[in-house]
């Protein structure tokens, strides 16, 4: 076994030597060691293993499982119609393979980790790099001890690293963040410790605060160095030049007395000098009382500069995670004798091992290799539960996040093993999946008996689960579109546009000097300093034109018929116009400084950037006249269209290599789209689509590919009234707050919503597969695999045929209630 | 029937309520068992919870939600010959003494069943938070969500006389803290559109093919069920009875308002928010307990003199309709309006000639229920930057809430990870406010 090539490597990565070190090929054995031990706990617990689950009873769970979502009928066929001996073990390989685990993976990590991609406290652009961020760790299958460091260690802009998420996401709540990340990482709850020693555990508000004190100074605050706190710094120069232009007069000096003065002498000197002190201060008071005029007159002029300042900074706010030196101090209330209350609390771990900084990492770094350490146990015993839990329904330890001193396993000895196999897998996440899929316990039919909370389960198989939000969700994109993987790229990169515009007018903001950026934002200072006058005006105007037009209206509609009312009517409608446009006004006036902001400070910074970047100079090609803020967050773009502003401003669209997406050639465009057609070509043959129907299959399956998206491909969460909200996915208000419970609207959901419509539509996977089959028997069938990925019983054909008798001729009727049966919604 | 369907109805909530239960007891029970190793302090955090409680005054609530910050400068606090109050003029109302802004028109003839509240302060000053703290009287943290008054209202009281959600939520506002830490049976049932109805609730075959499908899943899945007697599975099967049940129910009528006068539904104003008070009136008539309305674009940092008026005047007409409507009925007498919003916003005009977040002093009106009529409670100063009269906190202000609904401020309850709370954070209610 002893690969000379691979002992460099080994000697690098692992402590431990392992049999699992070579990967994949030993999982299968790694399975039978699990299946042994498993074997031993059950024969000596009276207990005998489930029988095996079928091929059929697999194939749907093991999809499910892994990608999320039930198998096509093609999928499941060639898994069905395979004679290999290990084709179970290679269908395991595959699907861990694909980009459909990590998508199903993400669902879950998103509901541990709370990812909000669009909004709440992470904010539209570090919320976007967080799932972006968590999407692509573990695409890359990161090792699940790097994939936290990288969390509990992230330091940066949102568009350079999307890991700040985890600190953004609890944006001003650092000890709420510490209690969540115990819970997540460690197991541990200590969310009672933050206000007094825990009542249920060993933990101590002290011990808390020492934790807290490591990610204390971790800074979620808006952005504040660069260019625009060189503009800021310029701010404060000017006001103390004008403070220190208002000058002091000169102080008097306190008389030097000696011996050989007399008494009358040394009063006199005294009594002149209080006069020169009195007439000091008094002028003293003059000068300062000028210096504050001047003071109040410069800021009131600099409003206008402050306004243009936050149009810039709003576009980066909640995108950076910086940190700094700051301690969190004890409560006022604090009551125990170990400190003083409101006393500063330097860092130290609960549990395991000390922290210490090694030289040439920061203290956060540090604290991250402590917490994410093989020898920092409970660390260790949560990913393994995880991992577990994923693949039987249930951990070895419930609940795996709320570990004690006094918690014992179900299986002491399984779950020694299974520490033992993370740690020697390196967390690699996936090679530990492969190794419990393969299992003989997992490859069970599932316990028929319902496991009750607080009982020990022994694992003779896997438990019976309801698909979760997720997976139901994907499964009726299952039966919609026949390629369900396939990705949308269109839809990936609104994502990737929403952080790269953001890195755009960062680095833009950013190539700008001081002065340059003083000089654009003074144009829009000029502009803002005259919003409250004009404003002013126009809402004068505006309520008159108002009550004017109501008025009028009001009597129109008093009016008896008649040309005097149509006159009448006619009269109002035009004051209406009138106050109307006046309301425009009121809007243009006020998106006005933005424009100018945007215009005179980003645009001209991008124009910078662009010579940056292509070291080419910028010229005007042409203004675009199509949207000219396009490109500009919701926030900074006023109203879209391009305008000519009050001082000349246009705006423009400035295109920079490596932040714009290229804009594909007509031959590129013309490729991307051959491809999908080929796809859908293939499809169509597959399913034997007539040669005439070619074409309104390939419009339509765009179509398709373009509204019904896998769940991990929408914003997380999805939004409120969406069926995944429906089914029960989690809100990602609070750790693993996804629900499985029944209700009422998504029974509604099931039987009335438009889902139907679309499953029982000409085009999707579920009726081409029906109607290619031959025969109605046939039909049948299909509709059962497509559904339940088996062959319906000779008990079910009977129901069926009973049930044509009382009108149900239709397969959309069969197909409508199988899918509002249970064991659709059931992973078995 | 009624009473049928509303058992049926919750029981789809049972098992989690069960599980819920159980933890609960079980928490308490560890409390039992550690009591003595525990310092007296660390569960003294109640003894500020107020033990007073009287006979409900109203039975159901109408929460009308200002979201983004009312201005309560140009509502329900305006002031005169000062630079703060900016153009909007005070009017005098149906009540003595008690003027609100020019704004509200309507409103005014409807002060004499109001009571106005001058004196609110918060301490949260964003949108998030301070919605937060005004829906829950907690602040906004990362480790645990916080139950709205009507799921508190649905775990201590229970559903009213409905096959309807006894706790409903009409508006688009994406904020808001539903059930909490409770099980998502207690969450509110959203209706983002009024005039749309329930969703899904209408199945497009004809009944008796629905029927014919339904039992021919039942039917099919017989085998299933057989094989997993589970709690779970079981608990769909009840849910689709729960489901079926309800989209027969007479109750839904509720949602279609064009059983109401042209003239009354014009009365309420056409927008979303004039249609939910609409609803509101007949959900709570048919025993719906709280239903919120929520009327958002209060955020006036830009041009507060235009965008207020235009927003009263959607206020002003599903308000002064609402109160005048349950007053017609007879239901106003137990059904407690209250109005209100995150925060205020600023004395000072800014530059854009708008007013930005104020939490420091702003306002509340509640109608009927059992309030005062025509009567101010509290008071700021004559620029209305301070309160200078009987303060209320927020905990307080919904203390207050649920003292008229009578339900148990002192109750301590704990949340699945065993944290104690109470329904208002140990608010004090302002009896004052009560006739």
């Amino acid at each position: 076994m002893k690969n000379p090539f691979l002992l460099p490597l080994l000697t690098v990565g692992l402590l431990s030597s392992s049999a699992f070190a070579a990967g994949k090929l030993d999982a299968v054995s790694a399975a039978r060691q699990i299946d042994s031990i498993l074997a031993k706990d059950w024969a000596a617990n009276n207990l005998k293993g489930n029988p095996a689950a079928d091929d059929n009873t697999f194939v749907r769970r093991i999809y499910l499982d892994i990608i999320g979502r039930i198998p096509t009928t093609r999928e499941a066929e060639e898994f069905l119609s395979s004679k290999d001996a290990g084709k179970r073990a290679k269908l395991i390989d595959k699907l861990l393979a694909s980009e459909a685990y990590v998508q199903h993976f993400f669902n879950y990590w998103a509901d541990v980790l709370r990812v909000t991609s669009n909004g709440n406290q992470t904010g539209a652009i570090t919320g976007a790099a967080y799932a972006t961020f968590v999407k692509e760790s573990l695409r890359q299958n990161k090792p699940y001890d790097q994939f936290v460091r990288d969390m509990v260690a992230a330091q940066g802009k949102a568009w350079d690293n999307g890991a700040i998420g985890y600190y953004m996401r609890d944006r001003g709540m650092p000890l709420d963040n510490m209690a969540n990340t115990v819970r997540v990482f460690l197991g541990t709850r200590i969310e009672c410790a933050q206000c007094h020693n825990h009542p249920f555990d060993k933990w101590s508000q002290m011990q808390f605060y020492k934790m807290a004190a490591f990610t204390y100074g971790v800074q979620t605050l808006d952005y504040t160095g660069g260019t625009m706190g060189d503009v800021s710094d310029l701010l404060r120069e000017k006001e103390n030049m004008i403070r220190a232009s208002i000058k002091e007069p000169q102080r008097p000096q306190r008389p030097k007395t000696n011996g050989k003065m007399s008494k009358e002498e040394r009063t006199k000197l005294e009594q002149t000098y209080q006069r020169e002190q009195k007439a000091y201060e008094e002028q003293m008071k003059v000068v300062n009382q000028k210096r504050n005029e001047a003071r109040e007159k410069f800021r009131r002029e600099q409003r206008g500069y402050q306004e243009a300042m936050t149009d810039v900074r709003n576009t980066m706010r909640y995108t950076s995670v910086s940190s700094r030196d700051r301690l969190p101090t004890l409560p006022h209330d604090y009551q125990y004798t170990d400190a003083k209350p409101r006393s500063s609390v330097e860092p130290g771990t609960m549990m395991g091992h000390e922290c210490i900084t090694q030289p040439g990492e920061t203290p956060l770094q540090a604290y991250a290799r402590w917490m994410t350490s093989p020898e920092n146990p409970r660390f260790t015993t949560v990913i393994a539960n995880r991992l577990w839990k994923r693949v039987f329904g249930l951990a070895l330890i419930e609940p795996l996040d709320e570990l004690m001193d006094t918690t014992v396993p179900m299986i002491p000895e399984m779950e020694k093993h299974i520490e033992k196999l993370v740690v020697d897998m390196n967390y690699d996440m996936k090679a530990v999946l492969r190794v419990l899929y393969n299992t003989k316990a997992y490859q069970a039919q599932v316990t028929r008996e319902e496991h009750a909370p607080g009982n020990v389960y022994h694992f003779t198989g896997p438990l019976l689960r309801r698909m979760s939000a997720e997976q139901m969700w994907d499964s009726f994109v299952t039966l919609i579109n026949p390629s369900p993987d396939m990705i949308n790229q269109a839809n990936r990169e609104v994502m990737e546009q929403r952080i790269l515009q953001a890195k755009k007018i960062a680095d833009s903001v950013e190539s700008l000097s001081a002065e340059e950026a003083f000089a654009g934002l003074k144009k829009a200072a000029d502009i803002y300093s005259k919003n409250r006058e004009r404003t002013d005006v126009q809402q004068k105007l505006y309520a008159e034109a108002r009550v004017a037009a109501k008025e009028a209206r009001d009597a129109a509609d008093a009016m008896p018929e008649g040309p005097a009312k149509v006159a009448a009517v006619q009269k109002a409608d035009e004051l209406r116009k009138k106050s109307d446009s006046i309301r425009s006004e009121v809007n243009r006036i006020q998106n006005e400084g933005r424009r100018v902001t945007y215009a005179e400070v980003i645009t001209t910074g991008q124009k910078k950037l662009f010579e940056k970047v292509t070291g080419k100079p910028y010229q005007t090609v042409a203004l675009n006249t199509k949207g000219g803020s396009a490109e500009a967050p919701a926030m900074m773009s006023g109203g879209g269209d391009m305008m000519m502003m009050s001082n000349g401003t246009r705006t423009e669209k400035i295109i920079i290599p490596g932040y714009d997406r290229k804009e594909l050639s007509k031959e590129e465009r013309q490729a991307v789209a051959d491809k999908a057609r080929a796809a859908y070509a293939e499809e169509a043959e597959f399913f034997g689509i007539p040669e005439k129907e070619r074409k309104s299959y390939i419009n339509t399956r765009e179509q398709i590919s373009r509204s019904t998206l896998r769940a991990a491909e929408l914003e997380s969460p999805a939004p409120r009234g969406h069926y995944l909200r429906e089914f029960g996915q989690s809100d990602r208000e609070t750790i693993e707050n996804a629900n499985n419970d029944a209700s009422v609207p998504q029974a509604l959901a099931m039987m009335n919503g438009s889902l139907l419509p679309q499953i029982t539509s000409r085009y999707s996977q579920l009726m081409l597969t029906v109607n290619k089959a031959p025969y109605p028997d046939d039909k049948v069938d299909a509709a059962y695999m497509t559904i339940l990925s088996r062959k319906p019983g000779a008990n079910e054909k009977a129901v069926w045929l009973k049930a044509q008798d009382s009108g149900l001729t239709s397969m959309e009727d069969l197909v409508f209630s199988l899918l509002n049966t249970q064991q659709f919604i059931f992973i078995q | 029937m009624n009473q049928e369907l509303a058992t049926k109805l919750v029981r789809s909530g049972e098992i989690t309520r069960r599980d819920f239960a159980a933890k609960t007891a079980s928490s308490l029970l560890g409390v039992g068992l550690l009591g003595s190793s525990l310092t007296s302090r660390s569960f003294a955090a109640f003894e500020g919870s107020s033990k007073l409680k009287q006979a409900a005054t109203a039975k159901n609530v109408i929460y009308l939600y200002m979201s983004g910050g009312q201005s309560h400068m140009d509502t329900w606090d305006p002031k005169e010959g000062v630079e703060t109050a900016g153009p909007t003029k005070p009017i005098k109302t149906s009540a003595d003494g008690v003027r609100i802004s020019e704004y509200l028109p309507l409103t005014a003839q409807q002060m004499h069943h109001a009571t106005v509240i001058n004196s609110l302060t918060s301490t949260q000053g964003a949108h998030e938070q301070g919605n937060y703290m005004m829906h829950t009287s907690y602040e906004l943290r990362g480790t645990i969500r916080h139950p709205a008054m009507g799921a508190w209202l649905n775990v201590f009281q229970g559903g009213g006389n409905s096959t309807l959600p006894n706790f409903v939520f009409i508006g688009n506002d994406s904020r808001h803290p539903g059930a909490g830490f409770f099980p998502a049976a207690q969450a509110p049932l959203f209706v983002s559109n009024p005039e749309n109805g329930l969703k899904n609730i209408k199945n497009g075959s004809p009944e008796e093919k629905f029927q014919a499908r339904m039992k021919l899943a039942d039917e099919l899945d017989k085998d299933f069920r057989t094989t997993y007697p589970h709690r779970n599975v079981k608990a769909y099967a009840d849910m689709y009875d729960d489901a079926m049940a309800m989209m027969k129910s007479e109750d839904l009528k509720a949602f279609d308002l064009s059983e109401e006068p042209g003239e009354l539904r014009a009365a309420y104003g056409r927008e979303a928010f004039g249609q939910g008070c609409l609803l509101a009136r007949r959900l709570v008539e048919r025993g719906v307990r709280f239903v919120e309305v929520s009327l958002g674009g209060w955020d006036t940092h830009n041009a507060n003199f235009v965008a207020v008026p235009e927003r009263c005047d959607t206020l002003d007409k599903g308000l002064a309709t609402l109160v005048s409507d349950l007053h017609n009925r007879g239901l106003l007498e137990d059904t407690l309006i209250v109005l209100t919003s995150e925060f205020g916003r600023t004395p000072d005009i800014n530059q854009n000639a708008g007013r930005d977040h104020y939490p420091k002093a702003f306002s509340a009106v509640t109608f009927g229920g059992g309030v005062k009529g025509g009567y101010t409670y509290g008071k700021t100063d004559k620029e209305g930057r301070e309160v200078v009269e009987n303060k209320v906190k927020i905990q307080d202000f919904n203390a207050s809430i649920a003292y008229a609904l009578g339900l148990p401020l002192d109750q301590v309850i704990y949340s699945p990870s065993k944290r104690p709370f109470t329904i208002a954070d140990k608010g004090q209610p302002i009896t004052d406010l009560f006739a």
